[in-house]
């Protein structure tokens, strides 16, 4: 006879409960558990990114910039069309040149912007790479100290069985 | 007549392309029929979805069936050129929020497929949904009359698979006392952390060399990586991680199985754990979103706040009642009989003539 799902699922919640009150599961177990998963995570290699293709388009952008002009191209293939063309772009002028100046202004702060954030990304690239060092340093330093107390512990044991044999 | 269909991607392991190819065979027992999408990943499915900006004027279009799981704006700019009566067949979508950390492209996807839901509700015809769990989320946003049907499901399709004799040999090197089969991507919300916790806890509290054998492909890097390293780093968790592999291989674990396990957080149908059921494998799965509905008496339920402590309960407990698993794959057998793929087409190719008249 199997039991019902309803009368199972009670039954193992119950043996649950009596693992985690006997300390089987401790308290927190599955928390702790999740909080694990977490942590791994976090630290899970996301790849080097490498900022070369960041910085050519930022270059790019600043030889961009200054390029930007007031107007088009004033140059026509139907006759007398370039002197239409160019009143146009003289009267437009009056009117996009600010706006262009300002645009101008935007981009080469959104430029520094980007220059200051590859910085910032380089900067603490270095700071990560000595936390590391000095982390690994720490390591290799207790290392050496584990291995010449190893060295030391035959030593200790030949001097005690010597003692012993002269109580004996 | 043509109907046509459109998905976002199209790949080989992929539930939703393997729905739509069933759909076209069935549509094109009475009308000319096409698959197109906006990208394919396989190279086999070359000659069998096409790509989305060569699908056909219109104009000579009677109907396009648009399989909603993820928002691509190629494809809700080709659909919105379109003229022809459009039909959904939603799918659901993983929650986005899962994806942020790892994956933001794959975020916005899914975002995007939300936002496609929303722009066509009123250009969509009729509306199909995967599951009861997936028509309510289409009801919640404003739809009306959709039709819960899950179409082109063909749970049996791995019995017509022939055995993997490398697979088969493989099992028996690594699983000859049996294993837990777990079938999923590895993708946070399919919580393989979970699955992972689980198999731990059977090793180390409940003292059992249970073997969990993970199948699905990795999606997600460093999702994947932590996985591993997860499992790695917890002492006496009995778990192999054997990638994506072919149908062949799936069908012939599915065939060996002792236990198919689940402990995904969202699912809009789930169809592995009835796949594990035409082989007579007990299945045991937390009931998250559809699954309930989809496992419905075939399988055995967990609670769906359930966690490793007491997943490993009902694990360690199935793993040593014979009896109990073998009531199991019967009322998994009396499940699939309730599933009739014919019928579920049959109401969409009825709803897209009445739509079309």
């Amino acid at each position: 006879m199997t039991p019902s799902n309803q009368d199972l699922q009670h039954e193992l919640k119950l043996s649950v409960l009596r693992k985690r009150q006997s300390g089987d599961y401790p308290i927190g177990l599955e928390q702790q558990l999740e909080a694990e998963f977490r942590a791994i995570l976090e630290v899970t290699h996301r790849g080097t990114h490498d900022l070369t293709h960041l910085r050519s388009i930022l270059a790019d952008l600043n030889l961009m910039i200054p390029k930007i002009r007031t107007a088009g191209e004033a140059s026509s293939r139907v006759p007398g069309g370039s002197i239409v063309h160019q009143m146009f772009r003289r009267l437009l002028r009056r009117h996009t040149t600010a706006t262009i100046q300002d645009l101008k202004k935007i981009l080469t702060r959104i430029d520094e912007a980007f220059v200051e954030l590859s910085k910032a990304i380089e900067a603490q690239r270095r700071h990560d790479e000595r936390i590391l060092n000095d982390v690994l340093g720490g390591v290799l330093d207790r290392l050496a100290v584990v291995d010449s107390l190893a060295l030391i512990v035959p030593e200790l044991e030949r001097r005690l069985l010597a003692q012993t044999t002269d109580a004996n | 007549m043509r109907i046509d269909q459109v998905l976002p991607g199209a790949s080989e392991a992929d539930a939703i392309t393997s729905m739509a190819l069933d759909i076209r065979a069935r549509l094109r027992e009475f009308c000319d029929s096409d698959i197109y999408s906006e990208f394919v990943l396989s190279e086999s499915l070359r000659d069998d979805v096409l790509l989305l900006e060569d699908q056909i004027s219109d104009t000579c279009v009677d109907a396009t069936v648009f399989h909603v799981s993820y928002g691509r704006p190629a494809v809700t700019s080709h659909l919105l050129k379109r003229r022809e009566p459009l039909f959904l067949s939603f799918h659901n979508f993983s929650p986005a929020h899962h994806y942020l950390a790892y994956n933001p492209e794959f975020a916005v996807g899914l975002e995007w497929g939300d936002f496609d839901l929303v722009r066509f509700r009123d250009r969509f015809v009729r509306s199909f949904a995967d599951s009861q769990f997936n028509a309510e989320v289409l009801v919640k946003l404003g739809y009306r009359d959709v039709v819960v049907a899950p179409l082109g499901l063909h749970p049996g399709r791995l019995r017509q698979v022939a055995v993997c004799p490398s697979t088969a040999a493989r099992i028996e090197r690594e699983f000859a006392e049996g294993f837990v089969l777990v079938v999923g991507q590895l993708l946070p919300h399919k919580r393989m952390d979970q699955v992972v916790a689980t198999a731990h806890l059977v090793g180390s509290i409940s003292r059992r060399r249970i073997p969990f054998c993970i199948v699905g492909s990795d999606r997600e890097p460093i999702y994947s990586s932590a996985i591993k390293e997860f499992a790695r780093r917890l002492p006496e968790t009995n778990v192999s991680f054997w990638g994506s592999v072919s149908d062949e291989s799936l069908a012939t674990l599915m065939r060996r199985a002792t236990i198919f396990f689940g402990m995904s957080d969202h699912e809009g149908l789930c169809v592995p754990p009835l796949e594990a059921m035409t082989f007579g494998v007990p299945v045991l799965i937390k009931g998250a979103g559809a699954v309930p509905e989809t496992v419905g008496v075939g399988g055995l339920i967990m609670p769906p706040d359930s966690g490793p402590e007491l997943a490993s309960e009902y694990v360690t407990r199935l793993w040593d009642d014979v009896e109990w698993r073998a009531d199991l794959s019967k009322r998994g057998f009396q499940r699939l009989k309730q599933i009739d793929s014919n019928t579920e087409i049959r109401k969409l190719i009825e709803a897209i003539r009445d739509g079309i008249k």
